[in-house]
């Protein structure tokens, strides 16, 4: 085992409300990911998912225990990861074209440069002529590929993704995930993708940590040793089945044996 | 919102103004371009001769004398005489001039007050009641107020502007910034933005819309504030001739001159939508959004 590039170490957050008792989110989060490694952690709304992510883009703080990203920790998190937020955040004011470079944009690289780059890509993620589009005229497959793009033009290799395909329809994001599926090999980078789609996780990751119930922690490590590239036939096969199964059996088991220590107010 | 101080026995030509206002809003909205705009444009004039017809048939039927009503006829007739007309461009450019430094301060202390109340909550629950109660003012009573404490000149005409219309800008201008969603400055700072690069990328062009929309109806608050700035107390300006129209019992002048200050009204108002649609192009594609 290589030394690991995302370390969380008994990580835990609690929000304090007010007029309310305060809600514990997380409660003693321990896991690690490795360089190169696709890994996605799954769990019930309101787990404490979208937490976890933002305080490794360093948005976020943990009430007790401690982050690491590579060389990074608390306090120098901002800007390590590549975050790809739940809604798309394309801005209406700005082309397609624009949306993507603004990572660039921001990091000082000459607009021409920049649009160099992105221009490069947009044939890989399907955008080939929507270029100078308004983000208006796509649809919300396309506006999560903008997205995605914009998020690998930072030029990150740690990518962290939050529910990137949540909002689209079934058979979209099941086009999404055979298309990032073969896209993987090329971005060459480490993934933390948040979920609550067993299909998405198991079909995309290398391994799945499953998590409780509010206040959320890893209840059970799923590996999934499908070689890649996966075609997606791949999810209809017994050994896939196989991997579902047992997340499906380490979610029920979580939920039953945690008794939610408040009930109140979901996510 | 305090009435303008029109001479109540002379109503036409307000309504005339009012009616043409109104198809211009849609226009704005819809770009200029539309055969819905031009058809607009066409039923506005209609309206606009109906209505003249109608009084020219009401004075000329009804025997009414010029100094109580004048004909519409009598009114374009005062247009081509040379008193009137120096009347009106002797007092045009007085006029533009507190309605455009009035509309600049409004911007100013609009968009301010609504900066201030969405950088701080407890900025914001310390204002938002005073901002309210600053629109009970009644401009009418204090504008003699004005007038002693601040002269004659341009100073009094600013602070009526200001008082008309900065509160369309605030609400608009903070609402909007309201309807940024946070998640973007987060991601952008997950980019590396600097808070000036926050603000340029997200939050100016975010407000931009609420920002015109506040814009425009300040433009069209700032000429009749100014106009009432200038009939509480001036020497100069489209106002102060209104009233020397009016004590010399020229009624036909003080419809020319409101005529004057309607078309000024209308041009401010277009000034503003142009400006509106070359600044956010973006608003005008999700037309749901807007309206």
């Amino acid at each position: 085992m290589s030394t690991p590039i995302i370390t969380v170490r008994q990580v835990s957050r609690k929000f304090a409300r007010p007029r309310a008792a305060p809600v514990l989110a997380l409660n003693g989060v321990s896991f690690t990911v490795e360089a190169g490694e696709f890994v996605s952690l799954v769990g019930p709304s309101g787990c404490g998912k979208t937490t976890l992510l933002r305080m490794l883009a360093g948005l976020d703080t943990p009430t007790s225990g401690e982050l690491r990203v590579g060389d990074a920790g608390p306090g120098s998190l901002l800007g390590v990861c590549a975050y790809m937020p739940q809604h798309d955040l394309l801005m209406p004011w700005r082309t397609v074209l624009d949306n993507a470079t603004v990572a660039l944009e921001i990091a000082g690289v000459p607009r021409a440069e920049a649009r160099r780059r992105a221009r490069e890509l947009f044939e890989i993620f399907g955008l080939t002529g929507f270029e100078q589009a308004s983000p208006a005229e796509l649809s919300g497959g396309m506006r999560q590929r903008v997205s995605l793009l914009r998020t690998v033009l930072t030029g990150k290799r740690l990518l962290l993704l939050d529910e990137p395909f949540g909002a689209l329809d079934a058979i979209t994001r099941a086009d999404l995930h055979a298309w990032l599926s073969t896209l993987l090999e090329r971005l060459a980078a480490t993934i933390l993708l948040v979920t609550h789609d067993l299909d998405e996780a198991a079909y995309l990751s290398d391994r799945v940590y499953v998590m409780s119930p509010r206040p959320g922690r890893i209840a059970a490590a799923v590996p999934v040793s499908l070689a890649h590239p996966r075609p997606y036939e791949v999810t209809t096969t017994a050994a896939f089945t196989a991997v579902k199964r047992s997340l499906l059996e380490a979610l029920r088991a979580a939920r039953h044996q945690e008794e939610p220590a408040y009930m109140g107010g979901s996510a | 919102m305090s009435s303008m101080p029109h001479l109540n026995q002379r109503r036409g030509p307000a309504e005339a103004s009012r009616e043409t206002r109104a198809p211009l809003k849609i226009g704005a909205a819809r770009g200029w371009g539309g055969d819905r705009f031009r058809a607009g444009w066409l039923l506005s004039l209609l309206i606009v001769a109906l209505l003249l017809g109608f009084w020219q048939a009401a004075v000329t039927i009804g025997h009414l004398e010029s100094y109580i009503l004048p004909s519409p006829l009598e009114v374009a007739q005062a247009f081509g005489k040379q008193s009137t007309q120096s009347l009106i461009l002797d007092n045009l450019m007085v006029t533009i001039e507190e309605a455009l430094a009035g509309f600049a301060a409004c911007l100013v202390v609009g968009v301010g007050l609504a900066v201030l109340m969405f950088r701080s909550r407890i900025l914001r629950d310390a204002l938002y009641p005073l901002l309210i109660a600053s629109q009970a003012i009644p401009t009418i009573a204090i504008g003699a107020i004005l007038v002693i404490a601040l002269g004659y000149g341009l100073a009094p005409k600013i602070v009526v502007v200001v008082l008309y219309s900065f509160f369309a800008v605030t609400v608009s201008v903070y609402d909007s910034l309201l309807t940024l969603d946070p998640d973007l400055p987060a991601l952008l700072r997950t980019l590396g933005a600097s808070p000036w690069q926050v603000l340029r990328i997200a939050r100016i062009p975010a407000a931009l819309p609420g920002f015109f929309t506040g814009a425009k109806l300040a433009v069209a608050y700032s000429v009749s504030g100014a106009i009432y700035g200038e009939w509480v107390g001036s020497t100069g300006g489209l106002g102060y001739a209104l009233q020397m129209a009016s004590n010399a019992m020229e009624a036909p002048t003080v419809l020319a001159v409101v005529v004057v200050m309607a078309a000024l009204s209308l041009a401010a108002f277009a000034a503003v939508a142009a400006l509106e649609r070359l600044c956010t192009p973006w608003a005008r594609r999700r037309p749901s959004a807007k309206e």
